[in-house]
């Protein structure tokens, strides 16, 4: 197990490489100097110079990524001139709530679309089916940040039951300030969710054996758990290692709306005080989560199903 | 589901003979009509600026059907030549390629078309730019896989006929049979990338007002969704409802493909 | 209100697309309690429908009209629920092929213990030794061990009597068993039917033995049924089915066995069996049969007795019993092709 993890471990290195030199490179995309760009309006001539060499901008590009390289490695992800503190800290204080948000969100997902999934696998054809299909199709056009005002409205100003910003004091106010963001993303994840599950919950029924199953006179909670549940939770984990990207979209925006502290909302706040040291933290620990989520998915394979190889 | 392609067409037949069809300037003020409920003279009724929802609706449309449409063909264009190359040619090409591909695929979408327009500076180029250099790789890596599937069927009989100096004729050959999933993808694409725009001129991040855009329209009315829900329900529906018929353009051309996908 | 009948089954019709398609037709057989009835016939003949339609397990879109009565419980009366309960206590089944049969990613002994636990209020120590003693009583080695594995680590014939296993669980008194020995090598078959065999005769089951295979129905059956396109063309004690057979396609069946007597040339039925929606209006096999005369192709043929609880279906049963009896050889347009029959 350990042997296999640093295995695959060592195959994403070039891919963090990678991950590092776009980072790297994002802040060379911006027009004119960056170094006028990072200090704003506090921008000298001295501390211009200051930066240049900060960062090591006359230097080749190489060179510049290696000194990048260098600093990261000391754990300097550059300071923030918004909030005059470095920049990591910044960030990762602000990942669990992130992951918080996310993890309720795919649990709700999980939750709503498997019931809606083998309900259409159920009544393939029938009209409940075809209804969830096109309920399916409409559901992943509508954009979150819409269906985000609109929750927001409805339950937080209108009916009063739920709170509709901020992340709450921890513990079970938490869980109620995350319950509309979460709720909002899970609408976005749901359909994707449910139409792949629907797709293998029909081969499982028809599989040999479910058959068997029945021939057996299984009590239909057996059947419903050890077998029908037990063999989708492999395309569910699929589905979210896939999907991990709009997950994340999704969750960006809607942090930003519901103004939960979390690393997408702080992405999004930086872009308008042009906090570029943040913009590309930022973006290294989503694909970094992208990551580590498909690591995740495949020790996840080897668990669901005993028959592969550790 | 080619219900789907009618609707199509008649979206962007209106979109481009906006200026036609509605009476009303999308962008003049007219704070003595602000706010006003749906009515005969204004069927989407009006927004805080007085401007009429419908007018600015269907000039949105412009907006928001170019965001689609480029945000898909030209990373169609270029996924599709790479990798193709990559598919066909295998070796470094394909390595490097293929390495390329997954660095860019683990950077969430959104994340990365954010950051590259927080750089560049907001607005609807740097927001076409932006989508092109993060989705040429969606098709790029459809493509390499489709090609190299199919080169192992068509390659045999091409090396065995034609020959070596027929390469051209074996590209458009694997081309024919390759493209169908990428094509589906590009619906659902679309999709995406309109949602992405709309998402990103709702935050500030694209079309810069007073230009009609869908999200920027709900961005703008979103205070006063209480007192003139009009103002953020009409944008709202309009992307969904592009969005539903564009997906049921993939649909209908997915069940299509299914039949002779193994020719 | 049970008794000790076995399985009588009359005028068994199964039929797909809202009764329009028939695929099975007047089918009757009886299996008297503790007795083996072999089934046999080729692919398509309808063999494994039967078993699946006595089960109650009908793929999507078929029907079933007629008896089916199991010591004197009549089962297409029952409501689905009360179906679904007769499944495994008092009807079992097993299938050809156990790895996609067995659910991968249950243990062995969990799979079997909640068969037992859906049919009877046991606990689970209680219903975890049950199964323990029904693996040691299948042969399985190391039962107690065993209980924890996972199918993918057993092998064909293992799995397989890990099925039989699950399929006793809850004692029925019939057990169908469709083509169990069809995907293991010969000597795996042979235990595996010894099991069958012993368990039948142990627990005074009725065994439906589902085949294609002529040799090993008749090591394991009292009783033989031949099926050609949805009937059954022929019936009785083994050994007469077999020696002296009455029905040209049962003839024609015997005759395409190599054997170490047989001539050089493999003697095959010529043609192939009818596709089920178009059925032949008199008797199903005239079109192949080389016996057939004008009357065979009229109307449907009834089952004729000819010989001690031995029926054939057939209206030249008087010339077919010379056949037998060697006293004239099959008629000369008995076509030689190498169609297989399969």
């Amino acid at each position: 197990m350990i042997g296999y993890l640093r295995s695959r471990v060592l195959q994403f290195v070039p891919v963090l490489f990678g991950i590092s030199f776009i980072v790297f490179i994002l802040i060379r995309l911006i027009p004119g100097d960056p170094a006028i760009a990072l200090l704003g309006t506090r921008a000298t001539p001295e501390l211009i110079k200051r930066v240049h060499e900060q960062l090591g901008l006359d230097l080749p590009l190489w060179r510049q990524y290696l000194h990048y390289l260098a600093n990261i490695a000391r754990g300097d992800f550059g300071t923030s001139f918004f909030y005059q503190t470095d920049v990591w800290t910044l960030a990762f204080e602000r990942v669990p709530t992130t992951l918080a948000l996310m993890s309720y969100a795919v649990g709700l997902s999980v939750l709503a679309g498997i019931p809606i999934a083998l309900l259409a696998a159920s009544r393939r054809g029938t009209i409940a089916d075809e209804g969830i299909r096109l309920l399916l199709t409409v559901a992943l056009g509508i954009p979150s940040f819409w269906l985000g005002i609109v929750f927001a409205l409805a339950f937080g100003v209108v009916l009063r039951i739920l709170p509709i910003s901020g992340a709450g004091h921890g513990g079970f106010d938490t869980l109620r300030h995350l319950t509309l963001p979460a709720i909002t993303i899970a609408c976005a994840l749901t359909p994707i969710l449910v139409r792949t599950l629907r797709s293998s919950l029909i081969e499982v029924l028809s599989s040999d054996c479910v058959t068997t199953g029945r021939a057996m006179g299984l009590a239909r909670r057996y059947l419903l758990t050890s077998y029908l549940l037990r063999n989708s939770l492999r395309p569910v984990v699929t589905v979210i290692s896939i999907n991990i990207g709009y997950l994340i979209g999704g969750t960006v925006v809607t942090e930003q709306i519901f103004s939960v502290p979390g690393v997408g909302s702080l992405l999004i706040g930086s872009i308008a005080t042009r906090d570029y040291g943040i913009i590309q933290m930022a973006t290294l620990l989503f694909a970094l989560l992208v990551v580590i989520v498909n690591l995740v998915a495949d020790l996840l394979y080897r668990i669901i199903d005993p028959r592969v190889q550790l | 589901m080619r219900i789907g392609v009618i609707a199509f067409i008649a979206f962007v037949l209106a979109a481009v003979a906006a200026p036609l069809l509605t009476p009303y300037d999308p962008v003049k003020l007219d704070l003595l009509s602000a706010l006003q409920p749906p009515s005969f003279a204004h069927p989407f009724g009006t927004d805080h600026l007085g401007r009429d929802v419908l007018t600015r609706v269907i000039f949105g449309a412009q907006v928001d059907l170019q965001i689609g449409l480029i945000g898909v063909s030209i990373p169609l264009v270029i996924g599709t030549i790479i990798g193709l190359l990559a598919g066909y040619f295998g070796g470094i090409t394909d390595a490097i390629i293929g390495r390329v591909i997954d660095v860019v695929i683990a950077f969430p979408f959104l994340v990365l078309v954010v950051a590259i327009v927080a750089m560049l500076g907001p607005g609807l180029v740097n927001l076409f730019i932006a989508i092109t250099v993060v989705s040429w790789v969606l098709y790029a890596r459809i493509l390499r896989g489709e090609t190299m599937a199919v080169r192992q069927r068509e390659y045999v009989i091409a090396a065995e006929g034609l020959g070596y100096g027929h390469l051209r004729v074996m590209l458009r050959h694997i081309l024919r049979n390759a493209i169908a999933p990428a094509l589906i993808f590009a619906m659902s694409d679309f999709v995406l990338d309109l949602q992405l725009g709309a998402t990103l001129s709702f935050f500030g991040l694209g079309v810069k007002p007073p230009r009609a855009e869908w999200g920027l329209m709900i961005a703008e009315s979103r205070n006063f969704m209480l007192s003139a829900p009009w103002t953020v329900l009409f944008p709202g529906l309009a992307i969904i409802l592009l969005s539903f018929i564009v997906s049921l353009i993939g649909e209908g051309i997915a069940d299509r493909v299914r039949g002779f996908h193994d020719e | 209100m049970t008794n000790d009948e076995g399985l009588v089954v009359e005028d068994l019709r199964v039929s797909f697309g809202g009764g329009t398609v028939p695929v099975i037709r007047d089918l009757s057989l009886q299996i008297p309690a503790g007795e083996a009835l072999g089934l046999v016939g080729e692919s398509g003949s309808g063999k494994s429908l039967t078993a699946r339609a006595i089960l109650g397990l009908l793929p999507r879109g078929a029907q079933a009209t007629g008896r089916i009565v199991l010591d004197g419980k009549s089962l297409l009366d029952l409501s689905p629920a009360a179906r679904d309960r007769m499944r495994g206590s008092r009807i079992g089944m097993i299938f050809q092929d156990p790895m996609s049969s067995l659910n991968p990613v249950l243990r062995v002994g969990d799979a079997i213990a909640q068969v037992i636990r859906s049919h009877e209020d046991v606990d689970r120590k209680t219903a975890k030794s049950r199964t323990i003693e029904l693996l040691q009583r299948v042969g399985l080695n190391d039962a107690r061990r065993r209980f924890y594995a996972y199918p993918h680590q057993f092998s064909g014939g293992m799995r397989q009597r890990i099925m039989i296993a699950m399929a006793l669980a809850a004692n029925p008194r019939l057990l169908l068993a469709d083509e169990p020995t069809t995907a293991l090598d010969v000597v795996v078959q042979a235990g595996i039917l010894r099991l069958i065999d012993g368990l039948r005769r142990s627990r005074k089951m009725s065994l439906l033995f589902v085949s294609h295979d002529l040799a090993v129905v008749s090591r394991m059956c009292d009783r033989i049924a031949v099926m050609y396109a949805g009937s059954i063309v022929e019936e009785g004690p083994t050994v007469q089915v077999l020696h002296r057979p009455r029905m040209p396609y049962t003839i024609g069946l015997l005759n395409s066995i190599p054997g170490p007597q047989s001539s050089n040339r493999l003697a095959a039925i010529s043609g192939f069996p009818p596709q089920p929606g178009t059925l032949p209006r008199g008797c199903t096999f005239a079109p192949r049969c080389p016996m057939a005369i004008e009357a065979c192709a009229q109307s449907a043929v009834a089952m004729v007795e000819v010989g001690s609880d031995h029926r054939a279906r057939c209206l030249r049963t008087a010339d077919t019993g010379k056949i037998s009896r060697g006293e004239t050889s099959a008629e000369p347009n008995t076509s030689v092709s190498a169609v297989s029959h399969a």
